[in-house]
């Protein structure tokens, strides 16, 4: 069964093993998480495309080690970067289709990846929380969350900021209310299906899909705004994989959105900050995936007393935090393991705040600053702005 | 393959402890991945893929691997087109990507010691980042190809016109060999932190060069690096008649002002360029042969005369050859894409040349005579048109002009059927008319071997018996090449 991987037979078959995958290309810093911690050729992305021919020639069947090298890989897509052959732009697209073949042959996903799609099913979110607290982030919330049938704008949560970062939805509500935009945000959002979409489990992800697309129509939203990374990457470049593009709706993440109203002069910034020094992560999601490099760039340098210090591998070279993929469900040392790296990467710019604009980001560094005790700060740029007003 | 047998288990448990569990594999996906490379040798399958940190884990895996007599097969990245990390009897893959250290580098004797997972990239890296003013060399390979192997089995780069093949600029290496133990060669034996040279004693570095690791692992070496000089360039001369052309280039080689200096085909050049698989053809009217002069300055008057003696040489060229062509790195980028840049970014990746799946050459290293070099070119370029394939010539001078790099750049496609045994037979007779023109295959790949033994003086047949016999009497290492079962 190997009938997603069959797609990319081509780009299979182009990899020569020439191992350029594997660093940085031309700074020759480590670019791969998993063939970084893992090191046999197989755990490289090259490895992983050999893997995939090995099961369309029939000289490998599908076993629990092969699930272990597929999955040990948050898809980061930095390899999508570093590759000077052909292939290199659906890397990705090939990691997730032999994922989904797994899936399909039953020996994926791993066993705390099983629970997103047993969870998701059930009550919509990835978390096993019952779908009816989705909109439990309000309690406490010192302003109004309006809940309307039709607006402007459609504030899409999230899973992870509706249940386990509420603190950055609370900034974000604080944050629209503030500009004062005509905005929305819904108790019959579903998740978006980007953890199953990434473990390769796809068989409720097309009703997902239609659900979000429905709410967002009834709505009536002109832009669909979200603080989450991975709602932005797979409503933006994986919905239209899954049903008609939204005629006349722009996908936004929330940095586009703030800086398109820096720009307009709608959102100025009265506190200051007084020298502070920060540097930036980009998310995998919004950066590799999705090309947003410069918006959350732009709002940190509009920011009064900031002054940002970035890290030797940013934009397209980022390393990752670790948490995407399915790998923070799976392999939760190994998830903070590739944090601590880029703490380390962020200590060295001699920043007192590591930024950046992802809910599972902030999950995951905020894990590797506290198993290594550092001094080092970490917030969402929506926490940052929401200060700042 | 080793039997699933109680001596086997034993094996597998006698590795575990050696280098822990998670750096041992006999796991199916492992022993196919490192079965093959993307060459058309064939593939044959390891036992395991073992990977060490330490010298002393590699003393333990050779005591193992001696005791139960299992091969060994030393691997960094398998990327050296000759095959020679597929194991041939099966065994120990040693993969040495964890020994990835650049230990030392001297300013004052001008070297650096670095583990065999170094690669080009990391090298590239340090030298900038903290001895700018110093310079390695680079292969046309891409950047994770290991220095050590390069340099060991006798690579060639972008000094080889000043230096020869890599294995010149050893200074000295640690070794362990067959039995476990440590040796070292060079200044290093008397020193643990000399390590500028390997005369005036009696020389063995030469068990190790070229051996395709048959003699032991080799864990630390010492390789020349150089002053980076503030003026570098590039200037490309093409033309259509082969003769000229390397007339030109012999000329300037034997001047000792270039640093390096390249003649390709116009399908070597397409290539490079990206053009599909297949679509790398000369077409009528387009220049034939492309010369590509490296060379660097210390000062703009040392720069301006090399200018001089190149554009003078040149215009000899152009009395016999009025279309041949001269421009600057920077016109070629313009006229051709920025893929060119390449030249001046080394070490470098080139996509159009390693996204089939399969690349081979028959590399050679052979006489410079311009006669046999224009007859080597003629008779290659007929073989691989029988086969159909693309004629992408890739030469380069070596040592001042003292030998030549000789070789066809071969890629193809795993994908379609029937390929790769078509581009082994192509080989296979590129070897032999070659060979017989006295071409000697360099990463001399298994396949050839049996011929070479059979054409060389027996006593040096004889004598590598005996040294391999010496060294490795059990046979463990890399077994399969050179005639050693």
């Amino acid at each position: 069964m190997t009938d997603e991987i069959s797609k990319y037979k081509e780009e299979i078959y182009s990899c020569s093993r020439c191992g350029t995958c594997k660093y940085i290309y031309h700074v020759y810093d480590d670019s791969c998480p998993s063939g970084t911690k893992f090191r046999f050729e197989t755990f490289y992305p090259s490895g992983k495309l050999h893997i995939a021919r090995g099961l369309l020639e029939g000289k490998l069947e599908w076993s629990e080690r092969i699930r272990d090298i597929i999955f040990a890989c948050p898809t980061c897509g930095n390899c999508t970067v570093q590759c000077q052959c052909r292939q290199h732009d659906v890397l990705v697209e090939i990691f997730e289709a032999l994922r989904a073949d797994a899936v399909s042959h039953g020996v994926g996903p791993l066993p705390n990846q099983k629970v997103f799609a047993e969870s998701i099913e059930k009550e919509h979110n990835p978390y096993k929380e019952d779908h009816s607290h989705r909109l439990n982030w309000k309690e406490g919330i010192e302003t109004e969350v309006p809940l309307k049938d039709k607006a402007e704008i459609l504030y899409f949560v999230g899973c992870t900021s509706s249940y386990r970062q509420k603190d950055l939805a609370q900034a974000t509500i604080k944050i629209l209310n503030k500009i004062g935009v005509d905005y929305t945000v819904s108790e019959d959002e579903w998740c978006c299906g980007s953890p199953i979409m990434r473990t390769g489990q796809l068989e409720s992800v097309e009703n997902l899909v239609k659900h979000n697309l429905d709410l967002i129509k009834r709505t009536g939203a002109k832009k669909v705004v979200t603080s989450c990374a991975g709602c932005y990457r797979t409503i933006k470049i994986d919905f239209p994989k899954y049903a008609d593009q939204l005629e006349g709706v722009e996908i936004l993440h929330i940095t586009e959105f703030l800086q398109q109203m820096i720009e307009a002069g709608k959102l100025q910034l009265p506190k200051k900050l007084e020298n502070v020094v920060v540097t930036y992560h980009d998310p995998c999601h919004l950066g590799r995936h999705s090309g947003v490099y410069d918006a959350p760039r732009t709002i940190i340098q509009a920011i009064p007393g900031v002054t940002l210090i970035e890290m030797p591998r940013i934009r397209e070279n980022a390393w990752c935090c670790g948490a995407g993929g399915g790998v923070k469900a799976a392999f939760k040392e190994w998830a903070v393991e590739i944090s601590n790296e880029r703490i380390e990467e962020a200590k060295k710019t001699g920043c007192s705040i590591l930024l950046s604009a992802c809910p599972f980001c902030k999950t995951n560094l905020e894990d590797a600053i506290k198993e290594t005790n550092s001094e080092l700060k970490f917030m969402d740029i929506v926490s940052l702005i929401n200060e700042l007003l | 393959m080793l039997q699933q047998t109680e001596e086997h288990t034993e094996i597998t448990a006698q590795l575990e402890k050696i280098v822990g569990k998670e750096w041992v594999s006999n796991h199916p996906e492992e022993i196919l991945i490192y079965s093959y490379d993307m060459t058309e040798h064939p593939p044959h399958s390891p036992d395991y893929v073992i990977m060490p940190k330490t010298v002393e884990e590699i003393q333990e895996i050779m005591k193992v691997a001696n005791k139960y007599k299992i091969p060994v097969v030393p691997f960094v990245t398998g990327a050296n087109i000759g095959g020679l990390t597929i194991p041939l009897k099966g065994g120990l893959i040693v993969d040495l990507k964890r020994m990835d250290r650049i230990l030392h580098v001297n300013t004052d004797d001008m070297y650096m010691i670095i583990e065999p997972g170094v690669t080009f990239g990391h090298v590239n890296k340090r030298l900038e980042e903290d001895y700018p003013e110093f310079r390695y060399c680079y292969p046309f390979a891409p950047p994770f190809a290991s220095v050590m192997a390069n340099a060991l089995l006798g690579g060639l780069n972008n000094l080889s016109l000043k230096y020869g093949c890599m294995s010149e600029v050893i200074n000295g290496i640690e070794a362990v060999l067959p039995n476990g133990k440590v040796v070292k060669i060079g200044t290093c034996m008397c020193w643990d932190d000399h390590w500028w040279g390997r005369a005036p004693m009696p020389d063995l570095l030469g068990l190790f060069t070229s051996w395709q690791g048959m003699t032991g692992i080799v864990t630390k070496i010492a390789l020349q690096i150089w002053p980076k000089k503030p003026i570098q360039d590039w200037k490309f001369v093409t033309g259509n008649d082969l003769a000229s052309i390397y007339k030109l280039v012999k000329k300037i080689a034997i001047l000792d002002i270039m640093n390096d200096i390249l003649l390709i085909s116009i399908e070597t050049m397409k290539m490079i360029l990206g053009v599909p698989l297949g679509k790398a053809v000369h077409l009528e009217g387009e220049p034939r042969w492309a010369a590509i002069f490296d060379f660097s300055a210390n000062t703009q008057k040392e720069y301006e005369a090399k200018i001089e003696i190149l554009e003078n040489a040149f215009k000899d060229l152009k009395k016999v050859d009025p279309k041949a062509i001269y421009t600057s790195i920077n016109t070629t980028i313009k006229l051709f894409g920025s893929l060119f840049e390449a030249f001046q970014k080394m070490p470098m990746t080139i996509g159009g040349m390693l996204e089939y799946g399969g690349l081979t050459w028959v590399g050679t290293y052979m006489t410079s005579n311009p006669e046999t070099v224009v007859k080597g070119v003629h008779t290659a370029f007929a073989l691989i048109e029988k086969y159909n394939f693309e004629k992408c010539l890739y030469t380069r001078m070596m040592k001042g002009g003292h030998y030549y790099a000789f070789r066809f750049l071969l890629r193809f496609s795993k994908e379609k059927e029937g390929e790769t045994e078509r581009m082994r037979q192509l080989n296979q007779e590129l070897f032999e008319s070659l060979f017989e023109l006295g071409a000697f295959p360099y990463k001399t790949p298994a396949a050839f071997t049996e011929r070479i033994l059979e054409r060389c003086d027996e006593n040096w047949a004889e004598l590598l018996k005996i040294v391999k016999n010496a060294i490795d009497p059990n046979m463990i290492m890399n077994p399969g090449r050179w005639g050693f079962k």
